[in-house]
């Protein structure tokens, strides 16, 4: 049992969502909109699942889209995110995504749950955040689309009742040359300890990271830092001085040992992508 | 849009057969199989999507049917491990001792089943990459193992 007494939907366009979710607020009911379920799946069985209605997005065209035309790759966000990496149209996308939880899994959590859901990983944001994407909100303002970069910040900004469409992102950006590390304890299926990837676009080093703070970032005082002159070892010392937060320090992992596995990966990044055109 | 609500009889169609059962809108698709048409292959284990234990195939793809909401199956095809019509999967695991308890068997077998479907002849870090999705408490790993190398030799 997910949850007793909760009600499902299933709307087929987004003007039918945002009207559903608003009626449930109107009469005391809270809504939540889904894809993949699997997150409120876990929260229902733990008794945490603060809601009493379940919109299921997956019958929304615009939310299931993947399509690559005009100099746009579109990626609904109620997608699977392993629809997503088996298309291989975003190499980097799926190289990412590909550690996040296990195979069977991802047949089912989707591209935007991963995003906006409660956990604090969120590793699907990495190459968006990484590619300059754009993401498509739908809610009642209506459409937005913003820079990926605008709207977020720790976590994805999104205005009451509104969801996820799609990401958006050029073409152009598909196929930078890129580097993705992920870290684990023993079990490789695990939440990472520490996620980096980077990207080397126009000459210069970008670079995201998932588990290293207690939220996802791209942060520009880091690639600044990494991109001075000066040897290696000195400029990645100066860019973990300049993180976001305070390092993250669990049963996983120490703060320490997160530290350390930065300054390797990082090591990595800058070997790998240094020289690359 | 029509919301569920309330426990409705539903039709779904599992293993090439409609079936009708009552689908309470806050069940998993786990628990409707199991309880509601008593097919018990699916295992439920941890219930939290970490085992494999209760992997079915939904439309052709493997999911872990406990955190399937099952108000949202009744278009779907549904097969479980009571559905598989290739034997000789099965047969070769049990040639290889594979299973021990045989808990996680439906879970491990239902995924290999969709793993061999897509791939005729998966290199190992893809069999590795599926075959992680499942558990096995008794750690018979090197058997399962063994088991799929049968297999793939004899295909």
């Amino acid at each position: 049992m997910i949850q007793p007494d909760v009600s499902y939907g299933r709307p087929s366009t987004m003007e039918e969502a945002l009207e559903a979710y608003r009626l449930e607020q109107e009469a005391g009911r809270k809504a939540v909109y889904y894809a993949g379920g699997t997150e409120i799946a876990t929260l229902g069985r733990k008794g945490y699942l603060d809601a009493q209605s379940l919109l299921d997005l997956k019958g929304i065209e615009e939310a299931t889209e993947l399509s690559l035309r005009d100099g746009v790759l579109r990626i609904g966000a109620a997608l699977p995110l392993n629809v997503v990496i088996d298309s291989r149209l975003f190499p980097l996308f799926s190289r990412a995504a590909s550690g996040i939880a296990d195979r069977t899994v991802r047949n089912r959590l989707s591209v935007g749950g991963n995003i906006a859901g409660r956990l604090p990983y969120r590793e699907a944001v990495l190459p968006f955040l990484l590619a300059g994407a754009s993401v498509v909100l739908f809610g009642p303002e209506g459409l937005r689309k913003l820079p990926l970069m605008d709207c977020f910040d720790k976590r994805i900004a999104l205005e009451a009742g509104e969801f996820i469409l799609r990401f958006e992102v050029p073409e152009a950006a598909l196929h930078l040359p890129f580097y993705s590390l992920r870290r684990t304890g023993p079990a490789k299926v695990d939440y990472p300890i520490v996620h980096a990837a980077a990207v080397k676009a126009h000459g210069a080093l970008r670079l995201a990271f998932s588990g290293l703070c207690a939220y996802p970032f791209r942060s520009a005082a880091v690639e600044e830092a990494l991109a001075a002159s000066g040897p290696k070892e000195q400029r990645v010392r100066h860019a973990l001085t300049l993180l976001p937060g305070p390092v993250r320090e669990d049963f996983r992992a120490g703060r320490e040992y997160r530290l350390h596995l930065t300054v390797l990966a990082l090591g990595e990044i800058l070997e790998n992508l240094e020289e690359a055109e | 849009m029509k919301w569920q609500r309330i426990p409705e009889d539903r039709v779904f169609r599992v293993n090439g057969k409609l079936m009708t059962v009552r689908v309470d809108p806050g069940e998993t698709l786990l628990h409707v199989l199991r309880d509601g048409l008593g097919l018990t292959g699916p295992k439920a284990g941890c219930e939290n999507g970490d085992c494999g234990a209760c992997t079915v195939l939904l439309d052709g793809v493997p999911v872990k049917s406990c955190m399937v909401p099952a108000a949202e199956c009744f278009d779907k095809e549904i097969v479980t491990v009571e559905g598989l019509e290739d034997r000789a999967l099965t047969e070769a695991m049990l040639e290889e001792s594979a299973f021990q308890c045989g808990y996680c068997a439906s879970g491990f077998l239902v995924n290999l089943h969709a793993l061999f479907d897509k791939h005729e002849n998966p290199p190992k870090e893809v069999v590795d990459e599926w075959l992680a999705s499942n558990l096995c408490r008794c750690t018979g790993y090197a058997g399962i193992r063994r088991g799929v190398e049968r297999y793939m030799n004899k295909r």
